[in-house]
């Protein structure tokens, strides 16, 4: 199988090339015969990579360890669930499923786009298939899947077959962690359709409304991938990691959060151009800068400049992608600063407080996001270069840096929503935000004397129920006007509003879990640990919480040993269950990992860890930590999730122009054929 | 070269000698050794310094059973702690003993300095900008108000002009 995977990968570089290069020369002699060859080269391409995927999968499956990958990410007690996603926990087949999810972005840009923008096409491929030839170079030529192990003898290198593999790293030996990687890249990859039909645009000066129409999709989709991505990740660490947290700005965190800020700014900033025609050269920029950040993250996490407890492991792939870095960077501006020309604002601003100012300084926050958490990533290495000495910038820079950032782009957040477009006046500025105001200032006055004195998470949740209160009352006042004007009952109103305008209400509804997101972080202000060492019989006393250690077990798997302690809970008198926490050791790995045990509640979670065996005493140690509103992060995700799926589905205006505009392009096809 | 010979024995000689002193390993003091309030004492530096086993956490929360480097820290802290030196001159002897890379966040002294004052000079930066941006846009027309229109490259506008025939 490792043959007939090299070969379905080298045929996949083949056709990467021929259909980038044929792809170009399609645009520019605009040959429609040429274009159908670059198309079905996307297929190839996507049919090529397909089978070199199904031959690790295989290898893994069949436990080939002749297959170096193989035998250092599986091993024959590896369950079936985490023998399929082993696929990406290594470098090697990480790199192959990224260029193989890459061909499916591309065969479903050229399948959607049969009919449509076919002077645009030419270059989409050509682009995206260019960058699909890195990938597929890099797979092949420095991280290939298919080697196979070796061992030295008398006669030269001889095949060798181990009888076991060394296993999957058992951090990632966890539900989550099937969908978070692919997710991650599912993000990380489809930023390279809306940067190639950025380029393309560029290329053809096509550089009206369409590109930008097309690119929002395109866009949305990677952002609510990585989005989900990222959450999913913050789970996994809640759950694995056993330190109490879910995100501490480690830099292969911080790299993925940078492309999917740059995105939210472009995301927002399209409006813009949209409607009034505005900030055309700075959305080639932000899409420029997505797409660049999105294979920065992806060579951080690679290059091993950086130390992170998630980075693969050090090689020398990291200088073909800073090169790779260098040659997006040149190739994008240098078509960017040609073509500016062409991106002249269409209109100006007709008063400084506006929808389109609000977009303004929305991007300016997110801008500035960018920046703190890029300047706070790569400040180490910096500082190395400058002073020779290596620096930690961990939670407490960025905790001290980002909080203010947020709760300005949490403001934002509702207050941009309210403000009308080209200019508002100062009665609808009073009658849109007396109500969200008085909210925020009651919420305000209720928390401190709740308690709430530390000024972070008190600004936060105020300013939470400020943009809850302007989310909610727009869907409520365009139900009641609705309900007016239609006679419709109110749920109805409802429903009706939000699928005539999917794109705006949609964004409400990501407004929404973003609160919901800020409702969660706040809670990180009011944490608690406690430690304890525990025997069958022994109490330990949380805050209000009685845990009770009934036993503790001792037992084997095929594929790791584990300790559980079953403890039984009650809170304020009241028994709510009983928590096992266990500690496994990987054979195979020769690793220790956590599985903390979650009594979870919307007010807070009750995280218990099993952290070791106090070798004094012999007892468990057992840390309990109480995470209050931890769960808002998790639906705040689920929320944005929702929001983003609903702001994809087109609206019925939508739905009806683009029947109008297929009607009118099959009568233009006919004419021109007959 | 007998000279340099003799150099480098020297420098190997003093290194020899005062590396152990500098780089002592910590006294074998527990935690259990402290009282009450002095184990509070510690867990609080704990979670201010860095665990330099590669874990990229603090010594409080990192996630490794056996882990020397967090055991060697913890020790190290409860002796200072026994010695009666307050939190701040026990995270100082750290630093001198580990280097700056203990601490989670760089100290705001020299190059570091930067670290901590470019975000908020970016912010500041891009606040001025935005706000110049749109008063500019506010002043000046837009380019295609009727007085300047945007260039169109011939070849589009010959597909323009297909495009219209084709549709009539």
């Amino acid at each position: 199988m490792n043959q007939f995977g090299t070969i379905a990968l080298i045929a996949g570089l083949a056709f990467a090339v021929y259909g980038a290069v044929v792809g170009a020369v399609a645009g520019k002699l605009r040959s429609s015969r040429m274009l159908k060859s670059a198309e079905r080269a996307v297929v190839a391409f996507f049919a090529s990579i397909t089978l070199a995927i199904i031959a690790v999968e295989y290898n893994l499956l069949t436990n080939d360890f002749h297959s170096a990958y193989v035998a250092e990410h599986s091993n024959r007690a590896l369950r079936l669930l985490y023998k399929i996603p082993a696929l990406w926990s290594g470098q090697e087949g990480s790199l192959l499923f990224w260029t193989w999810l890459l061909s499916i972005y591309v065969l479903l840009a050229v399948l959607l786009n049969r009919r449509k923008n076919r002077q645009l096409m030419p270059y989409v491929i050509s682009i995206a298939l260019a960058v699909g030839t890195f990938f597929a170079s890099i797979t092949f030529f420095l991280a290939n899947p298919f080697n196979r192990l070796a061992e030295t003898s008398p006669n030269g290198l001889q095949p060798f077959t181990p009888a076991d593999g060394n296993g999957l790293n058992p951090a990632l030996q966890y539900h989550s962690m099937v969908i978070h990687p692919p997710m991650l890249y599912l993000g990380y990859v489809g930023f390279v359709i809306p940067f190639a039909f950025a380029m393309s645009a560029l290329i053809t000066r096509q550089l009206g409304d369409n590109w930008i129409r097309v690119t929002r999709r395109w866009t949305m989709v990677p952002w609510m991938f990585l989005g989900t991505g990222i959450l999913l990740g913050a789970n996994w660490a809640y759950f694995v990691l056993g330190w109490g947290g879910y995100w501490g700005w480690d830099p292969v965190e911080n790299a993925s959060l940078l492309p999917w800020l740059a995105a939210t700014a472009f995301l927002h900033s399209v409006m813009i151009q949209e409607k009034r025609g505005m900030l055309k050269v700075w959305n080639m920029v932000l899409i420029i800068l997505t797409f660049f950040l999105s294979i920065f993250g992806t060579f951080l996490t690679r290059s091993g400049i950086i130390s992170s407890v998630h980075a693969f492991a050090q090689s020398n792939i990291g200088s073909y992608f800073s090169v790779f870095l260098g040659v997006i960077a040149a190739f994008s501006l240098t078509l960017l600063f040609l073509r500016l020309d062409y991106l002249k604002s269409e209109n100006r601003l007709d008063s400084v407080i506006s929808r389109e100012s609000g977009f303004l300084f929305n991007n300016w926050i997110l801008l500035a996001a960018v920046f703190a958490v890029l300047w706070g990533t790569i400040f180490p290495i910096l500082s190395k270069a400058v002073e020779g000495v290596t620096v930690t910038v961990g939670p407490p820079f960025f905790d001290r840096v980002m909080v203010p950032i947020g709760l300005l782009l949490l403001l934002l957040t509702g207050a941009g929503p309210l403000l009308a477009w080209r200019k508002t006046s100062f009665q609808s500025l009073k009658r849109n935000f007396t109500l969200p105001l008085i909210v925020a200032a009651v919420a305000g006055i209720l928390l401190y004397v709740g308690g709430v004195r530390k000024l972070d998470p008190w600004m936060s949740l105020s300013l939470c129920a400020f943009v809850a209160a302007c989310v909610l009352g727009e869907f409520y006042k365009g139900a009641r006007t609705r309900m007016k004007t239609a006679g419709e009952h109110f749920i109805q109103a409802l429903y009706n509003l939000t699928m005539k305008n999917t794109r705006r209400y949609g964004g409400y509804v990501i407004h929404l879990g973003i609160v919901m997101l800020f409702v969660g972080f706040s809670g990180l202000a009011f944490k608690s640990e406690t430690q304890g060492l525990m025997r069958p019989g022994d109490i330990l006393q949380a805050d209000g919480y009685l845990l009770r250690c009934e036993n503790i077990t001792r037992g084997q798997t095929a594929n790791y040993k584990y300790t559980t302690v079953s403890l039984s809970v009650t809170h304020h008198g009241r028994a709510i269950g009983v928590l096992k926490p266990q500690k496994r050791f990987y054979l195979a790995s020769q690793q220790p990992i956590t599985h903390v045990a979650v009594h979870p509640s919307l007010a807070q979670d009750l995280y218990v860890v099993l952290a070791g065996r106090d070798p004094g005493t012999g007892k468990a140690v057992i840390q309990v930590f109480i995470n209050p509103l931890v769960e808002w992060v998790w639906i705040g995700g689920i929320v944005m999730f929702l929001g983003t799926l609903l702001a994809l589905v087109p609206s019925r205006a939508e739905r009806e122009i683009a029947e109008i505009r297929r009607k009118k392009d099959l009568v233009v096809e006919a004419e021109r054929a007959g | 070269m007998r000279a340099k010979h003799l150099i480098l024995l020297s420098v190997i000689g003093i290194a020899l000698g005062v590396a152990p002193a500098a780089k002592a390993a910590p006294s074998s003091v527990t935690d259990a050794a402290l009282s009450p309030a002095q184990q509070r004492e510690a867990k609080a530096i704990g979670g201010q310094v860095n665990c330099l086993c590669g874990c990229l956490t603090t010594v409080n929360r990192c996630p490794h059973l056996h882990c020397s480097m967090k055991a060697q820290e913890k020790s190290f802290i409860a002796a200072d702690i026994k010695a009666g030196k307050p939190p701040r001159t026990v995270i100082q002897d750290l630093v001198l003993h580990y280097g700056v890379k203990i601490l989670p966040a760089p100290p705001p002294r020299g190059f570091n300095l930067t670290a901590w004052m470019l975000p908020g000079f970016g912010l500041i930066v891009g606040l001025v900008v935005a706000v110049d941006l749109a008063r500019r846009w506010r002043r000046h027309p837009a380019a295609t108000d009727g007085t300047n229109p945007v260039p169109l490259d011939p070849k589009i506008l010959a597909a323009i002009e297909e495009e219209r025939k084709s549709v009539e």
